[in-house]
């Protein structure tokens, strides 16, 4: 099993008001498996996400990625398991402008020691077709291109885990489904969970597993 | 919308900008009201004593007799309706019966003299007609109760002035017309018909000869016209013609080097502190954006939400001010603490409401226009932003620079007021502005230098110097803020310091302990004869020849126009009294310990007349830049009315607080020997005893000889300076406040600002030891070259304004820019950290969209 969350809940104060986002969570994904969390704005799904990547903690239960808790890990812990373990691709791209495509792709590698990133980046770029522009800023590149270099900087450490959170939410229909077929062919490739956040049931049909987000609770 | 509501429920919400915001402004505005308010309670103090000061509406006075026909060009501006009283002033020893003596100024007037103000004798008795009248019936003395506490004498007792016996009739316990001068030594009033009788007026002694005049209802500004008029009559520039406005100006200007720097303290507070509160708006207004697209998009007017925002810059800019004159209310009577020593009469040091209204508006529209250009970005916001990622685009380095003009204008116009000179006020404009472009291109050239960072192994810097290279425009504009806050951080210590040196008490073994003027010519042997006796060495002894200037390089000497004090800056009011007095010429064939040549030669021997040869001159630096004068430039000086030229070739150093007889000019040998002269002495350093012993014997043999206790001038001089020094320190400790303040905002807005960054990096797995790191080597460099950069060009500045503002008075001091350096560094590396650490805790969720 390569992730198991446990009787998870997720609340937060809102001024004086707890919101309950996730509601006694309890889900399991295969090794390779995908799956999309799908559900209404407000559902809880971002929250998850987040749980899922470790940018949060859960107000109680557990989270096991790869048999281990990251609930439990201090912060630190949980972002040497990130680097390692998991890839994250988001709506808005969020790519450093200062740094270049290739730049932008070594950056994973080098967070984890690589000393010479530039080959394997290089080579990820090509993957995702953007090898001619390695050495363009993000501001010199189209919204598809950043989210091709984004998609390559998440998975250039070949994680056991991408996240996608609405990757092609910011995307013309035409760019969306391609940036969509590359994630999922890289997934394939790598033999990646893709857990992936979408609004688009046909997006979510592709994935082998669908979980449906209501007010905080799976259904 | 109710406007007011939302601007304090966001003042409320920002706490944290609301309260650095105010005391950052209210830093900078203190020091600016607080100095206001000690120059306008000074200066509204002595206006109000003017007339009383000088005891008359105008006077015209001279080191000697002043002519008939000089009186004759003022007293027919007055067509007959005036009165008139002379009196000379001058210092002498005067001893008791027991021939214990002590210097006195001695005022010698006729009975009408004061016209204004009140004399105030003990047990509470005024200054009357019958007391005038008696002063003159007998040699008779009025003297000020430190004479009875200084001689230890009492009513009734006889005191020698010169060859004559007194009688103590009067002490007084206030005088109206007591200077700054009576501080220094007592004052004792005679008869003018009496002074003749002691014999204290011979050729060359030190005595001002004065005829003061009282002219009904004459307002100021027509008594300023007359005094304008006579000037120009007046051809002999050693006459001056003053109104009793004149004399409280002067009396003021006793203070103008204090007032100076603390002037250039409360002005770089202000620029430091606009420095400080334009980063935090920015700050503050770039983390709003999206609030404001809200509100436009939710209806909400560009127009009012750029209103909303102005309003809210008014409202803090009003409470800075008001915070600022709460605190100007607690530093100004301290700073009059220093007058006390100076001022004979007492001031009321307190904050008037043209200071109140002058500190508030420079508040507001100082503040306003900081921020406007800020504001202005408003303009560029756009309600689509809330639909995408993108930032509304700034300006740009340049852009900004162009908006920010308005507020670099204000500041320039706030610096020639508050320096009373355009040149100084731009001369301090320009070289923030020049040192703002030196520190871009410097950053520019050092940061390009950076590209090297592809070869870096150590990850946090190989980012951080990749960031540096990368974020060109940002990086160079917070060098440049932290260079210029390093700069003007540095600079007030080190003026400070050069201040200090030449203000400092010279060493007391090595300052003489009597210095001795008016002997005369014929009276040097028996000066002599009795100094030995006592086994005493004479340290100097050096003639002293009165002249007057009257042609420089051939070219008749130009006293300067009449026009009043009050209307010139301080330049020329500087250069005009200048002109304006008589010199005191001397010669001795070499230099004492004192003096130093630093540009020309010394003299080469005895001057010996050939019919072709000019006699050869050296001149004290500073006095021949006043005149414009250089090597090889000939003057012409008049004595007893006999031309004497001679040629520059020489410029000497002068340590005035050696307290030997020093000259501005001094001839060769050969030349003024058979002038008429007196001579002035330095005894050196002895005990107690033998000190009143020689001062004793001088009075009762020698009695027109005036002697300074040295000793006891230091000491007096030392308490004013300990004085001024708190002053300084006290204005400087708020202008480093203000600095740190300044580098606070500065990095907490950075690290604020790239919150972003620092989330992306933790969600692709940076550890938080590298992340931090990379922050700190980025802000770290950043400030070490800024602080660097600042720090040199401080000690350039300080340089540059010593030389133009307090006379090439420069003392090189590591010490502050070391620490400058170290304190900066070691402040943004903290603050960054500190700021990192917070923007490490928060979550990075934000980073999803949905």
């Amino acid at each position: 099993m390569i992730i198991k969350i446990e009787n998870m809940s997720k609340s937060y104060l809102q001024g004086k008001t707890t919101v309950n986002a996730l509601k006694n969570i309890n889900l399991e994904v295969e090794d390779s498996q995908s799956m999309a969390i799908v559900g209404p704005s407000g559902s809880g799904k971002t929250t998850l996400l987040s749980l899922l990547g470790g940018l949060d903690l859960p107000t109680s239960g557990s989270i096991k990625l790869r048999d281990k808790c990251i609930s439990s890990m201090t912060e630190e812990e949980v972002v040497e398991f990130r680097s390692e373990n998991i890839g994250i691709v988001f709506q808005q791209f969020h790519l450093m402008p200062h740094l270049t495509a290739l730049e932008n792709v070594c950056l994973p590698l080098e967070i984890m020691g690589d000393k010479n990133p530039e080959k394997l980046a290089l080579e990820f770029l090509d993957h995702v077709g953007l090898s001619k522009r390695a050495d363009h800023f993000p501001h010199q590149m189209s919204g598809g291109e950043c989210q091709r270099v984004a998609i390559a900087r998440a998975t250039v450490t070949r994680p056991k885990i991408l996240l996608a959170d609405e990757p092609s939410g910011n995307l013309d229909t035409e760019t969306g489904i391609k940036v969509m077929d590359l994630i999922f062919k890289i997934a394939e490739e790598n033999q990646m969970n893709l857990i992936l956040v979408t609004h688009d049931i046909r997006l979510a049909n592709r994935c082998q597993k669908q979980v449906h987000l209501t007010g905080g609770l799976l259904k | 919308m109710n406007y007011l509501k939302y601007i304090l429920r966001e003042l409320k919400g920002n706490r944290k900008f609301t309260i650095l915001f105010i005391l950052n402004l209210s830093l900078g505005l203190t020091g600016f009201i607080a100095l206001d308010g000690f120059k306008v309670s000074l200066d509204k103090t002595i206006r109000s004593k003017s007339k009383g000061i000088l005891g008359a509406d105008i006077g015209l006075s001279a080191r000697r007799q002043i002519s008939k026909i000089e009186k004759k060009y003022l007293e027919d501006e007055f067509s007959g309706k005036f009165e008139s009283s002379h009196m000379v002033e001058m210092y002498s020893m005067v001893a008791n019966q027991s021939k214990k003596s002590r210097l006195i100024q001695v005022k010698a007037i006729e009975s009408n003299y004061p016209f204004y103000g009140n004399i105030e004798f003990a047990k509470g008795e005024m200054l009357s007609q019958k007391i005038r009248d008696n002063l003159s019936k007998d040699n008779i003395a009025w003297v000020y109760e430190d004479v009875l506490h200084q001689l230890k004498v009492k009513i009734g007792d006889k005191v020698k002035i010169g060859d004559t016996l007194f009688t103590i009739r009067k002490s007084i316990l206030a005088d109206s017309a007591s200077g700054i001068s009576t501080n220094m030594a007592p004052r004792i009033y005679i008869s003018l018909k009496r002074l003749k009788s002691t014999g204290l007026l011979r050729p060359g002694s030190v005595a001002w000869h004065s005829h003061v005049y009282k002219i009904p209802e004459t307002p100021p500004k027509k008594l300023e016209e007359i005094r304008d008029r006579i000037f120009k009559n007046i051809d002999k520039p050693d006459v001056r013609v003053y109104t009793h406005e004149n004399v409280s100006q002067q009396m003021a200007r006793m203070l103008s080097r204090l007032n100076d720097f603390l002037g250039l303290t409360s002005l770089v507070a202000l620029f430091l502190s606009a420095l400080g509160t334009g980063f935090l708006f920015r700050s503050f207004f770039r983390s709003k954006s999206k609030q404001i697209a809200v509100l436009i998009s939710l209806g909400l007017q560009k127009r009012s939400a750029f209103t909303l925002y102005l309003s809210q810059v008014v409202i803090l800019g009003l409470l800075s001010s008001m915070i600022a004159i709460l605190l100007s209310l607690i530093i100004v009577p301290g700073l009059g603490a220093v007058t006390q020593e100076l001022l004979p009469f007492p001031v009321d040091f307190t904050i008037r409401a043209s200071t109140i209204i002058m500190g508030l508006s420079i508040g507001t529209v100082g503040s306003l226009l900081i921020c406007l250009p800020i504001l202005m970005e408003l303009k560029r916001i756009q309600p689509s932003v809330l639909l995408t990622d993108k930032q509304a685009t700034s300006k740009g380095l340049i852009g900004n620079i162009i908006s920010s003009i308005p507020a670099m204008g204000f500041f320039w116009a706030l610096a020639i007021w508050l320096s009373n000179s355009f040149l100084i006020g731009s001369l301090f404009t320009g070289i923030f502005i020049i040192s703002g472009v030196l520190l871009a291109l410097t950053a520019w050239l050092i940061f390009s230098q950076f590209n090297f960072h592809r070869s870096v192994n150590k990850l946090s810097l190989k980012w951080a110097l990749r960031d540096l290279d990368r974020n060109k425009i940002t990086t160079i504009a917070c060098f440049i803020s932290i260079g210029l806050g390093t700069l003007l951080l540095n600079l007030i210590p080190q003026i400070q310091k050069s201040l200090s040196e030449e203000l400092s008490s010279p060493e007391k073994s090595k300052v003489p302990s009597l210095f001795i003027f008016d002997i005369q010519e014929e009276q040097v042997p028996s000066f002599k004869s009795i100094v030995s006796k006592k086994d005493i060495k004479i340290s100097q002894l050096s003639p002293n020849v009165r002249a007057r200037l009257v042609a420089v390089n051939d070219i008749a000497f130009d006293k300067g126009d009449g026009a009043s004090a009050s209307s010139l800056s301080r330049e020329e009011e500087r250069e005009k009294r200048f002109r304006n007095r008589g010199f005191n010429l001397s010669y001795r064939s070499e230099l004492i310990n004192s003096e130093k040549v630093i540009k020309g030669r010394g003299f080469s021997g005895h001057f010996v007349d050939d019919g072709k040869s000019i006699p050869e001159i050296t001149l004290e630096t500073r006095f021949a830049k006043r005149l414009d004068l250089h090597i090889g430039d000939t003057m012409t000086f008049e004595i007893e009315s006999v031309p004497i030229k001679g040629k520059v070739v020489g410029l000497r150093t002068i340590r005035w607080t050696s307290f030997q007889p020093n000259f501005f000019v001094q001839f060769q040998p050969g030349v003024l020997e058979i002038a008429p002269k007196t001579f002035v002495a330095t005894l050196p350093s002895m005990d107690k005893k033998t000190k009143q012993e020689i001062q004793d014997s001088i009075v009762d043999t020698l009695p027109n000889i005036s002697l300074i206790n040295v000793s006891r001038i230091v000491e007096r001089i030392s308490n004013i300076m300990d004085q001024m020094a708190w002053a300084l320190r006290l204005m400087s400790a708020l202008c480093l406040i203000a600095g740190f303040v300044v580098i606070y905002s500065i990095a907490n807005h950075q690290a604020a600002s790239r919150k972003w960054d620092i989330g992306l990096l933790k969600s692709l797995g940076a550890s938080f030891p590298t992340i931090r790191a990379q922050f700190i080597w980025q802000f770290g460099l950043i400030s070490f070259f800024a602080t660097l950069l600042g720090a040199t060009i401080s000690l350039l500045v300080s340089f540059l304004i010593s030389s133009l503002l307090f006379e090439g008075v420069w003392a090189f001091d590591i010490v502050t820019p070391l620490l400058t350096l170290i304190g900066s560094v070691v402040v943004t590396v903290f603050i960054t950290d500190m700021a990192i650490r917070n923007s490490l805790k928060v979550r990075t969720r934000e980073l999803f969209s949905t």
